[in-house]
């Protein structure tokens, strides 16, 4: 049973370069050859396992933070603004999607050994935990305050391929008397198991999760949605340094401009059976 | 690239930290520092592992709607709502010594309770609330210079419990070096970020875990960017509570300053609205009676959050470390 709260992913940078064109690259502020680390708490995890070979591919999702400038005393977020939430594996960074399933996007997992110096990840887990198998053992962790992490496990038998979530329960509905019980919370890395390839996927969704029983279980995923042409004008303007900045406006770079970061919704509900298991731990 | 274990990785960091670049200045040792020793707000929260629970009054079926609040229970049912702590902040007010706790809760997306499927509302959206010990306090939705017509609401539920629970052991850092340290030794960070408005007799202390941070070791520098946190509309301040609180997330780079940025909705494209606010399955606003519509009938559906505005405030911020 994974300690989320108490869970880390840490990276190394390389040290940075001037980039040919940008002023301020990922929003870098800072000398070349500068290195930075970057510590982030795990948010969910997910476990692919190839059922033929017994291979299993950990992804982890990361909590979010803002798109900002570093390390700066001032002007620290990057205007506009847009989510910087990353899944990282122990080999793989996988990209969340911002289209529907039917939508197949041009993404590509990468090595993390390519964008990074070094890398580590401190997976921490709960002692003495215990499995709760019926609605009154899940209402009366909860009337106790005990922890709780749900754990859904599914497979796609034409693809050989066993999916399991695991995440903190951070909210649950109850109705004691008639003993029933309701987690509905997220986000959880949800992959598309349409790009799985034998070892791991690239893309997943990012999907806030909902299910009264143990054996079912619906997901909304997360999309992109389009601003108002009223709306386009402030959300574009840029404040303060901008994060497109070239060092010679002559020397445009080639290629598109990098797209400014869209608004999101939760839309599309995906529903599966599963089994899940929820897992239960003293506070102490 | 052979990749190494967490011990080496973490001894060409953290330890060079406080043995190399910054030898001679005290690290995070426990031993070293004023553990646990903190006598203005001996405390820090232990956000992963503190709840707030709601139990409702027995249910009411609305007048006017059938899915009302997302219930399908029925009459008389009772419910026990228990959300995860995300961040807290107090206003003290100078002249009463009253103090306002502030509690942000875990979001989830609209539902319906507790049925076997169906769960979420659709069109969908947040569901995320700051609680007082007395009130809800509205999250605002458009920016800083726009007033809206919101208030405090006082808590109908039959009862509450706040169950804040603290680290055991843990340690103030009073420096960059610190920081750096406890962060590359894993160890689980919050942020208390106090603005004290003399002019208007208020302090504001927020309380945060913070689980994105930026380091430059060799340089001794360090950023934090995370979030959400509950930063109150001190503009509609009644020296009690405010009227409206923003989700913000929030950045520094050192001990005497934050940067918020405030979320508010953005109408999204006439195109995308078709598909957005379809409605799928019930509808939360479905009438009992179609000929006779409450005032305001249908409600606009929830338009998709951005983070945009920023305020700077001039703030002390204290990092606590645990030790687990």
């Amino acid at each position: 049973m994974i300690d989320f709260g108490r869970s880390y992913f840490t990276w190394k940078s390389k040290p940075m370069q001037r980039d040919t064109y940008y002023k301020y690259p990922g929003g870098f502020v800072g000398r070349e050859g500068a290195v930075h680390h970057v510590r982030i708490q795990f948010d969910a995890a997910c476990t692919l396992t190839n059922e033929k070979t017994g291979h299993k591919e950990e992804l982890f999702l990361l909590c979010p933070c803002r798109t900002e400038y570093t390390i700066v005393k001032d002007n620290l977020f990057q205007i506009p603004n847009g989510e910087f939430r990353p899944v990282f594996g122990r080999e793989f960074s996988v990209p969340i999607s911002s289209r529907p399933t039917n939508e197949p996007e041009n993404l590509k997992r990468s090595k993390l050994s390519d964008q990074f110096a070094d890398y580590s990840i401190e997976a921490r887990s709960f002692a003495g935990t215990k499995e709760l198998k019926t609605p009154d053992e899940v209402i009366k962790a909860t009337t106790a305050d005990d922890l709780m992490n749900g754990r859904t496990t599914y497979r796609d038998a034409n693809r050989n391929v066993t999916v399991t979530l695991e995440y903190p329960i951070k909210l649950i509905n109850l109705q004691q008397k008639e003993k029933l019980f309701q987690v509905c919370m997220g986000p959880v890395p949800l992959p598309d198991l349409a790009t799985w390839d034998g070892v791991c996927v690239d893309r997943v969704f990012l999907a806030e999760l909902a299910f009264s029983g143990f054996d079912y279980i619906e997901f909304a995923l997360r999309r992109d949605v389009e601003a108002s042409d009223k709306e386009k004008g402030w959300l574009a303007a840029v404040r303060g340094r901008d994060r497109r900045e070239l060092h010679d406006p002559s020397k445009q770079p080639p290629g598109a401009t990098p797209p400014r970061a869209n608004l999101k919704a939760y839309h599309e509900i995906i529903s599966k059976g599963v089994n899940t298991v929820v897992l239960v731990a003293n506070a102490r | 690239m052979k990749r190494k274990s967490r011990r080496e990785f973490l001894q060409d960091t953290a330890v060079g930290v406080a043995l190399g670049t910054f030898a001679g200045v005290p690290g995070c040792a426990p031993s070293k520092l004023t553990e646990s020793k903190l006598p203005e707000k001996p405390t820090m929260i232990d956000f992963d592992r503190s709840y707030f629970t709601w139990t409702s009054q027995p249910y009411v079926p609305h007048p006017d709607y059938v899915n009302d609040g997302g219930m399908v229970q029925g009459a008389g049912s009772v419910r026990d709502v228990r959300i995860l702590y995300e961040a807290k902040c107090d206003i003290i007010n100078h002249s009463t010594g009253h103090v306002e706790e502030l509690f942000l809760l875990h979001p989830c997306l609209t539902e319906y309770t507790i049925p076997k499927r169906d769960f979420f509302t659709l069109p969908s959206g947040e569901f995320r609330v700051i609680f007082s010990r007395t009130h809800a306090i509205p999250i605002a939705k458009l920016p800083s210079n726009a007033v809206e017509a919101v208030e405090p609401r006082p808590h109908k539920f039959a009862s509450t419990r706040f169950t804040t629970r603290t680290h055991n052991r843990f340690t103030r850092l009073s420096s960059a070096k610190e920081v750096i340290e406890a962060t590359l030794t894993g160890k689980p960070l919050n942020a208390r970020t106090t603005h004290r408005d003399d002019a208007r007799g208020y302090t504001l202390s927020l309380e945060y875990p913070v689980r994105t941070i930026n380091l430059n070791v060799e340089e001794g520098l360090f950023q934090i960017d995370t979030g959400p946190t509950p930063l109150p509309d001190m503009s509609g301040w009644d020296g009690t509570r405010p009227k409206r609180a923003f989700l913000t997330f929030v950045a520094s780079s050192n001990f005497d300053f934050a940067e918020f940025i405030l979320r508010r909705e953005v109408e999204p494209s006439e195109e995308d609205k078709k598909w957005l606010f379809q409605i799928r399955g019930k509808w939360r606003w479905e009438l009992r009676d179609p000929k006779k519509p409450p005032p305001g009938h249908p409600r606009r559906p929830a338009w998709p959050m951005t983070y945009n505005e920023t305020l700077r405030l001039n703030a002390t911020n204290e990092f606590f470390c645990a030790e687990i």
